[in-house]
């Protein structure tokens, strides 16, 4: 904070500096942002909300993997895993026990972050690769559990019905886009206010160096621990909505490689802003949506001899290329790019 | 009890076969301090190599196999210099993610280059059954075995007695002290990204051989992982001992525990066992603890 601010406008008292919509101009940006959104599925057509809907559940999971990694600087290989578990949480009590989505997105929230402190109990004395390497291993046990547990139908899976609310249907369309966006927007404020407290400054100590920040008098294990919880809690209130949204939940939707490609958006937006979660989920996600588009065309032009694979097998090698671009050559990701598009103008007439 | 032995004797076999595969692993984090994901896909595309050499242009195998050395050692390089030279200097999560692309990105190149359809390689690489007294084991696993301990006796004398290996170890210890004592850094790590490769080529041939060329063969290399970290990362020891370890517990995990709770829970032990072992010994079984300081 502080930083960002317009020439001139200065934080002259506390409840100035903490806080979040700080000039008139960011106000009336901020509204006409919300409006444009939540009024979008009134005029844009079907499938731009159907990928603005994809974007705003990831960015929900995507948002638990910044509070661990981008604040806390711990590597999680298992956030597919847990989204899985918030999914599977709020297949079982909304078909089952028929709880009311007000219920079922904090329990699968709640149920995700306890297996998450589980499942971090084994990064009690580890860092770096070692936590790396437990967290995959926490997916590739949590992944075998899908399918293979009675409980969660093996792969078949479960339905799950849209979610009521005052006895009507929160059904496809802007009901479900509006219920999507209005979760998101109630997991920023929270992942806002999370990294400016006293807990996201703790994260970010043991991020910079753990050691000091013992000596500090930072409880690392708890707070590594928390950082898990949150991690993770994020990610099942992520599934529990994706489940909703989707209307299914099998075990082939929370594989590895889902974890990987939200520690790819992450990277590509910048794992040090809330911005770069919204930069680097949309980025990636309408990237794979523009394969799927090219992809069939391509493939008409391309030689047969190639086979139906050959995209498949493209569109892995760009997502590579695109993180080993973005980490060579833009490590701060989007989010700084658009900072320095935005102090462009909040700097102006000053060079700098 | 014979059957009993015998799946120790499978699980050993196929142990040092997948403590193979971690040694590039071990091998890169020693000198360079990365943690390689993309082990298990170069040790896939090391075994496409030979099927090129051997199946497809028809060479005999001894020349198959030497310029599937040279190419996996050359592709292990050109890794280094594309992906990996810019980073250095960057944080831990850069060159781990790095890795994971590239893991990503070379499924992804070698399923475009070669298919995703099943092959299987021809007579002197096909799994023969042999027994020996009342142990029944394959050709291929006794060929395994025996070339896993000649590999790690020889990358065990390479780091102790040669000059390169040395290098290599001084180059762990600190980037700045071996250069001022005339040690070609960037240098080294080419070499040891070349030898990762020549590893995975072995490794690779050898769990093809074993069961089939697919591109699920870089999914087993995941494998690798839990021996590494169970074997403490740093110790060649200790990882040939951690992958014989997780070979047995694997074995006796299918013999024993898959028919009770059904669907392949074999794949799942070596986590669970990571896991358990991680919260006790935080630094694998043989792994040094390093002594930090601000």
């Amino acid at each position: 904070m502080g930083f960002d601010l317009p020439c001139g406008c200065h934080n002259a008292t506390y409840k100035q500096d903490i806080t979040i919509i700080r000039t008139r101009a960011r106000l009336i940006w901020t509204l006409f942002g919300l409006l444009f959104f939540f009024s979008l599925p009134y005029f844009a057509p079907v499938v731009i909300t159907q990928i603005l809907e994809n974007i705003w559940v990831t960015a929900i999971a995507v948002m638990g993997l910044y509070l661990l990694t981008g604040l806390a600087g711990q590597i999680s290989l298992g956030q597919a895993g847990f989204m899985g578990i918030g999914a599977y949480t709020t297949a079982i009590f909304a078909d089952y026990f028929g709880l009311s989505f007000l219920f079922c997105i904090p329990l699968s929230g709640l149920m995700a972050g306890t297996m998450g402190i589980i499942f971090g109990l084994s990064s009690f004395k580890i860092k770096g690769f070692y936590i790396a390497i437990a967290t995959l291993a926490s997916q590739i046990i949590l992944t075998w559990l899908f399918a293979h547990l009675e409980i969660t139908q093996g792969a078949w899976g479960y339905a799950v019905s849209y979610p009521t609310i005052f006895g009507h249907e929160i059904g496809r369309g802007w009901p479900i886009y509006t219920f999507c966006l209005v979760v998101l927007l109630i997991m920023t404020y929270f992942a806002k206010n999370i990294a400016r407290t006293k807990t996201g400054r703790a994260f970010v100590a043991i991020r910079d160096n753990d050691l000091a920040a013992k000596v500090q008098g930072i409880n690392i294990f708890v707070y590594k621990l928390i950082a898990f919880f949150l991690c993770s809690f994020f990610a099942g209130v992520a599934g529990s909505v994706f489940a909703y949204r989707l209307g299914m939940v099998t075990p082939e939707q929370f594989m590895l490689m889902q974890s990987v490609w939200f520690l790819g958006m992450l990277i590509v937006g910048g794992m040090h802003s809330l911005a770069g979660v919204y930069l680097g989920t949309a980025f990636i996600i309408i990237f794979e949506r523009m394969i799927k588009i090219i992809g069939p065309t391509l493939q008409n032009i391309l030689p047969s001899a190639m086979g139906g694979s050959y995209i498949a097998a493209l569109s892995l090698i760009v997502f590579a290329a695109i993180i080993i671009i973005f980490l060579i050559y833009e490590p701060r990701g989007l989010a700084h790019r658009w900072e320095t598009i935005k102090s462009i103008y909040r700097i102006r007439p000053f060079p700098y | 009890m014979a059957e009993f032995l015998n799946y120790i004797v499978q699980g050993i076999s196929l142990g040092s076969i997948y403590a193979m595969s971690a040694l590039g692993v071990v091998v890169i984090y020693k000198a360079t301090h990365i943690f390689n994901f993309a082990q298990g896909n170069i040790a896939l595309v090391g075994a496409y190599f030979l099927f090129t050499f051997f199946v497809s242009m028809s060479l005999p195998i001894w020349l198959g196999f030497l310029l599937t050395l040279l190419f996996s050692a050359l592709f292990g390089a050109i890794l280094d210099k594309v992906a990996l030279r810019p980073l250095i200097g960057q944080p831990l999560i850069s060159s781990l993610m790095v890795t994971i692309a590239l893991m990503i990105g070379i499924a992804g190149f070698s399923n475009m280059i070669w298919g995703t359809s099943t092959k299987s390689f021809p007579e002197p690489l096909l799994s023969v059954p042999v027994h020996i007294g009342f142990i029944s084991t394959s050709s291929i696993q006794i060929f395994g075995m025996l070339s896993s301990l000649i590999v790690f006796a020889l990358i065990a004398v390479f780091f102790k007695y040669t000059k390169l290996g040395l290098a290599m170890r001084a180059t762990a210890e600190s980037h700045d002290v071996s250069r001022s004592l005339g040690v070609g850094v960037k240098n080294i790590f080419t070499c040891t990204w070349a030898l990762a490769g020549i590893l995975g080529a072995i490794s690779g041939i050898t769990l093809a051989s074993l069961a089939s060329l697919t591109p699920d063969l870089g999914v087993i290399g995941l494998i690798a992982f839990p021996i590494v970290l169970l074997g403490g990362l740093e110790s060649i020891k200790g990882t040939l001992i951690a992958g014989v370890l997780i070979g047995v517990v694997e074995i006796l995990t299918a013999a024993y525990i898959d028919p009770l709770v059904g669907g392949e829970f074999r794949g799942v032990t070596p986590y669970i066992l990571l896991l358990i072992v991680l919260f006790f010994k935080p630094h694998g079984l043989f792994g040094e603890e390093h002594i930090e300081r601000i």
